[in-house]
């Protein structure tokens, strides 16, 4: 890996990003969305629900949700976005071929798109859960996130969004295939976030989401450097473009 | 085939094939320092393929490819020798004109702006360095793409169909590129399908069809035989 080839992709990424104004109401769109949803609609069901249970044990459960599952959510749905234009139109305008006549390699572009999509989604992501976190805390005055929600979104999170946009991208390099592979990728992912929950009749607690995630984090990363190794290919790069 | 110690690229028996398909067969040839060598063949003969070899995009399923002693395929820091114009522009669309130079120039060096503008200057495209290549004709795109390949000062320029999409007067301006760099001593692959563009800035011509070398003619050759009589006599009878 070439720290300078993964930085000047990156830094091309993000300013190719920013050149389309739609990129930025695309990836603003879920969050904000997200937010709108946590502020304006929760609040009824809560009062509703506080009835039955305490809202003092009902916040809580209830951003530790946000904390774990729709924070990744956000980040995964943002990269989803970011992938056509990062890794399918530079296949099919083969502008990645152009790159790869340069000294970078495939895993430094990967790298380079990964490290680019993450810069962007992750803070916004984060930043959703936090604005949520902080209107609770103010309308409620009873919830701050709780320590192994932090824990969790400074350490297992981005690793996960990390090595989840990283598959995605692999997949995408190696195959023509390209709108299979993203919406085999989003399928088993939104597969993987919500039935678990369908089969755990009580909430786990914070502890047992971190444990999950963080087991997940480390299956994912064995996956991905054997998958790294037999995919990332120049020439299985190139056969499969256009 | 034997190695000369002038040739800077060397094909050996080269051939490629495709899931079983073969698209080269058993190619060999050299490119001597400092010529201008050129490749012609219908659609589909294999030139596309070829430079895909020569640029480590693609390795040979047989044979041997050496640029400059080394595999393309697996130095890139012979890639870094090496400036390309490939059959499609392959820009960065959203980005402008001094963007895409900007950055793929830091693929090989960190500080490139002088050379950047002086490979758009090159190309005439110095007076639209801030505009978006997706308002730009498709003859500026080649010509960016030009201006691309020479922002790393390479030794070796390979390229594909360089006035493709050109008007007459950036044909004209694009052969006289050619020339300059030649002349200052770069070694050129030149893979066209204008055989009287070719026949003017080549000293020896590579002919292929259906995979196969037909033949290489020299500079005596081109200068004794009409080369678009003699490539219709190679491709037709072979």
């Amino acid at each position: 890996m070439r720290v300078t080839g993964v930085r000047v992709v990156a830094r091309k990424e993000i300013a190719e990003f920013f050149a389309q104004k739609k990129n930025l109401v695309g990836m603003l769109f879920a969050p904000l969305l997200m937010i709108f949803i946590f502020l304006f609609v929760f609040p009824s069901l809560i009062d509703s629900l506080s009835k039955t249970v305490p809202a003092s044990v009902l916040i809580p459960k209830v951003l530790d949700m946000y904390g774990f599952n729709y924070t990744l959510f956000l980040i995964l749905m943002m990269q989803t976005a970011l992938a056509s234009d990062m890794f399918i139109a530079e296949k099919m305008r083969k502008s990645i071929e152009v790159t790869l006549t340069s000294p970078v390699s495939v895993n430094d572009i990967l790298i380079g798109k990964v490290v680019a999509t993450f810069a962007m989604a992750y803070p916004i992501s984060v930043g959703s859960f936090f604005v949520v976190a902080v209107f609770f805390w103010s309308s409620y005055g009873l919830y701050l996130p709780s320590l192994p929600t932090l824990v969790y979104a400074v350490s297992v999170l981005p690793m996960l969004a990390i090595l989840l946009f990283a598959l995605l991208g692999l997949l995408q390099l190696s195959t023509r295939y390209y709108k299979a592979a993203n919406a085999i990728f989003s399928f088993v992912m939104v597969l993987a976030i919500a039935i678990p929950s369908l089969f755990i009749k009580e909430m786990p607690t914070a502890q047992d989401l971190l444990l999950f995630y963080a087991v997940a984090c480390a299956i994912l990363s064995t996956v991905m450097s054997r998958l790294g190794q037999t995919l990332l290919d120049r020439e299985r790069v190139v056969t499969t473009s256009g | 085939m034997k190695m000369n110690n002038k040739e800077v690229v060397c094909l050996d028996n080269v051939s490629k094939s495709f899931a079983e398909k073969p698209a080269l067969k058993n190619v060999s040839f050299g490119i001597f320092a400092g010529e201008i060598l050129g490749y012609v063949g219908p659609n589909g003969a294999g030139k596309t393929t070829t430079i895909r070899l020569l640029v480590g995009l693609l390795r040979p399923t047989e044979g041997k490819i050496t640029v400059f002693g080394e595999d393309p395929y697996l130095s890139g820091a012979l890639r870094a020798r090496i400036g390309v114009v490939l059959d499609a522009p392959g820009l960065w669309e959203n980005l402008t004109v001094h963007q895409n130079m900007k950055y793929f120039s830091a693929f090989y060096k960190k500080d490139a702006e002088k050379a950047i503008q002086e490979c758009l200057k090159m190309v005439n495209l110095d007076g639209k360095t801030n505009e978006k290549v997706n308002t730009l004709s498709k003859g500026m795109r080649q010509r960016l793409a030009t201006a691309r390949a020479l922002v790393h000062d390479p030794d070796l320029l390979i390229f594909d169909e360089p006035s493709a999409n050109l008007d007459p007067d950036g044909q004209r301006e694009i052969r006289e590129l050619v020339l300059t760099l030649s002349r200052s001593g770069r070694t050129i692959f030149l893979s066209s399908h204008n055989l009287p563009e070719v026949q003017q800035l080549c000293k020896r011509v590579a002919i292929i069809n259906n995979g196969k070398l037909l033949g290489v003619l020299d500079s005596s050759e081109l200068q004794n035989r009409n080369l678009e009589k003699t490539y219709f006599e190679m491709v037709r009878g072979e």
